[in-house]
């Protein structure tokens, strides 16, 4: 059986394991239509599929992955026309991507992670760091007629660069040796969907929107050997519950658990249509 | 007074010895202080944890993302289609805020035909708009100087949406203390290589400065005898593009009672630049700007896209030139009659 190999990256709380737990749940569930199926349960890091998907159904936000539990989780996948494969599937912390951009090195395990042709980029969709300016901030507080607060001056360190920096940069550095391994396949996947799609605007409309600097990029800056889609993806469905003991149960939670079909608490867009399944992006990288 | 030793305290190095405990020494002596490692402390060794203490891997080093070398934008401009410019004013007259301030424009959008595709210098793209953003917890946006030394380039790849096609921009980034040395000594500028290779020379006057009564003859000297400096070293060249700005405008604009005085001033400067270097260069040209603006007399980066546009011309460096075919006449009658059989000739 041959191997194919997927390259999930993001900052740091982008959705990345959130993704991976609810995609174990919808290929072993089969309660969903899905370009892409499960072959066999067996997987490397079984234990840890197991553990996430758990924690997904019962709709409780997944733990962070920390620095030192880097694992490549890989699945026995079947296309609809029985072609089996496995799926290579890095479940990295989002710091090791972090510290590309801030340390300018590549921890050598994830390097080898990079080596995939297929890239899932993912970006929370509300968790946006964008750059706000001085200039604007006083204009604004001066026609609210309130005053602009400024404290003691914080010197500049690389983690306060606005997210859209931070991609275009790890975009650039996968196209730079020796990271550069040619043509690649690119799926941006808009995490947290739910919350943004009340804007009525497409996935790439609202990357458009509020990443302009990387929409640019991703135009006319990008290798026009590599391809590009914009997927929006809400894997929770809703906000799930926190573990601390003075976090309570939250209400969009208990709707969640509430559904009878977990697979369907998963949606994916891409342009105006949308659907359960997602497998789409990773049918569209493999393809 | 008798001076009395202290007994040493009941205690091995050896830690299978447990004289603390039963008072028998594991070696066997009964005369404990016989012993080579009795009344020694025991020696902790801190046990590693495999799973715990993980070697420290160096990491695989990824190009760097700070300003550029002139042998590395050597690289940039051997590459790919590049406009090389040249940013020239004292300190605090608003250069680092102009390069800062296109890369912060193109964090909302495109600069009017110009879009963003790519930078090799992003980190210090970000340290160079900190102070003027809200992460830098400041009251007023503020530019960090430009430390002495040779000079870094600053670059952004640039695309122009119409025409689909990507060129990079280099901008140079001295200390304004150098440039302004040159004016006494103009052999100094004769280091400046980039003056002799930028496309575009761009020279600040300091909007704030004009206002003054006692800063704006300053501002008129620099400009000028910089320029002046420039061109006695045999740095300009005929093909380049003279951009000629004024910065801080919001600043100018704000201040009611000297500002038609000090736009006068500016344009008796750029009236002065041209009489004396029209001949020296293809194209002067007048630019407004205001960068980063300290209050709402004008826009955050105002005046920026026209600048950005003059800035990207296609460089006139790389133009053909042209002269005009003159055969010289032969002196013979029959050199003389090839003109006419080849159709060069008069009719």
């Amino acid at each position: 059986m041959h191997e194919q190999a997927v390259v999930v990256l993001g900052l740091p709380a982008s959705g990345k394991t959130t993704y991976l737990a609810a995609l174990w749940h919808l290929l072993q569930a089969k309660k969903v239509a899905s370009k892409l199926s499960s072959a066999r349960l067996r997987a490397g890091e079984a234990e840890h599929l197991q553990e996430i998907a758990k924690r997904w159904l019962q709709a409780k936000k997944q733990e962070r992955t920390f620095h030192s539990k880097n694992r490549i989780v890989t699945m026995e996948l079947k296309t609809k026309d029985d072609t089996e494969f496995v799926l290579a599937f890095p479940d990295v912390a989002g710091e090791a991507f972090a510290q590309i951009w801030e340390a300018r090195e590549c921890d050598p395990e994830v390097f080898g992670s990079l080596q995939a042709q297929g890239v899932l980029l993912f970006i929370h969709a509300t968790e946006i760091n964008r750059p706000n300016w001085i200039a604007d901030e006083a204009k604004l507080s001066k026609l609210m007629g309130v005053n602009r607060k400024a404290g003691e001056p914080v010197a500049w360190e690389a983690r306060f660069a606005p997210t859209q920096v931070q991609l275009v940069d790890l975009l650039g550095c996968l196209q730079e040796p020796p990271l550069n391994i040619g043509p690649r396949r690119l799926a941006i996947a808009l995490s947290a969907w739910d919350l943004a799609e009340g804007d009525g605007k497409t996935p790439e409309k609202y990357l458009e929107m509020y990443l302009p600097l990387l929409h640019q990029y991703l135009k006319h800056g990008l290798n026009p050997s590599w391809s590009v889609k914009v997927y929006g993806i809400s894997a929770q469905g809703a906000e799930y519950d926190s573990d601390g003991k003075d976090d309570k149960p939250t209400e969009s939670a208990k709707r969640m658990r509430d559904k009878d079909v977990p697979s369907e608490r998963i949606k994916v867009v891409v342009g105006e249509t949308a659907s359960n399944d997602l497998t789409e992006p990773l049918f569209w990288l493999l393809e | 007074m008798p001076v009395v030793s202290a007994a040493p305290p009941k205690q091995c190095s050896n830690r299978d010895c447990r004289v603390a405990q039963d008072g028998r020494c594991i070696e066997g002596f009964t005369d404990l202080g016989s012993c080579s490692h009795y009344g020694k402390a025991r020696v902790i060794v801190e046990v590693t944890n495999p799973d715990v203490a993980k070697p420290s891997r160096p990491g695989i080093r990824l190009a760097g993302a700070e300003t550029l070398s002139a042998a590395a934008a050597q690289l940039i401009l051997r590459n790919q289609p590049c406009n090389v410019i040249a940013i020239v004013g004292p300190h605090d007259s608003g250069k680092t805020s102009l390069v800062g301030g296109i890369y912060d424009l193109l964090q909302h959008d495109k600069i009017g035909r110009y879009a963003f595709a790519g930078s090799s210098t992003l980190h210090s793209f970000e340290r160079a708009c900190h102070d003027s953003r809200s992460a830098s917890n400041r009251e007023d946006p503020h530019m960090e100087r430009t430390e002495r030394g040779e000079a870094t380039y600053f670059h952004l790849d640039l695309a122009h949406v119409d025409r689909e096609s990507k060129r990079a921009a280099l901008f140079a980034n001295r200390d304004g203390e150098a440039y302004m040395e040159a004016q006494t000594n103009p052999d100094l500028a004769k280091g400046f290589a980039e003056l002799r290779r930028c496309d575009t020379l761009t020279v600040l006057a300091d909007g704030d400065k004009l206002l003054d009564s006692s800063e704006r003859h300053q501002v008129y000297s620099d400009v000028c005898l910089t320029l002046r400096a420039f061109e006695e070293a045999g740095q300009t060249r005929a093909w380049q593009q003279l951009a000629v700005v004024m910065t801080k405008i919001d600043a100018v604009r704000k201040d009611e009672v000297n500002r038609d005085r000090a736009i006068l001033h500016f344009d008796r400067i750029v009236a002065d630049i041209r009489k004396e270097f029209a001949p020296h260069f293809l194209d002067i040209r007048t630019f407004q700007v205001a960068a980063s603006p300290k209050n709402d007399g004008a826009e955050r980066g105002e005046g920026m896209v026209d600048l950005l546009a003059f800035w990207m011309n296609d460089p006139a460096r790389l133009k053909h030139s042209q002269t005009p075919y003159a055969p010289e006449l032969s002196v013979r009658a029959f050199g003389r009659l090839r003109p006419n059989a080849s159709g060069d000739g008069d009719a």
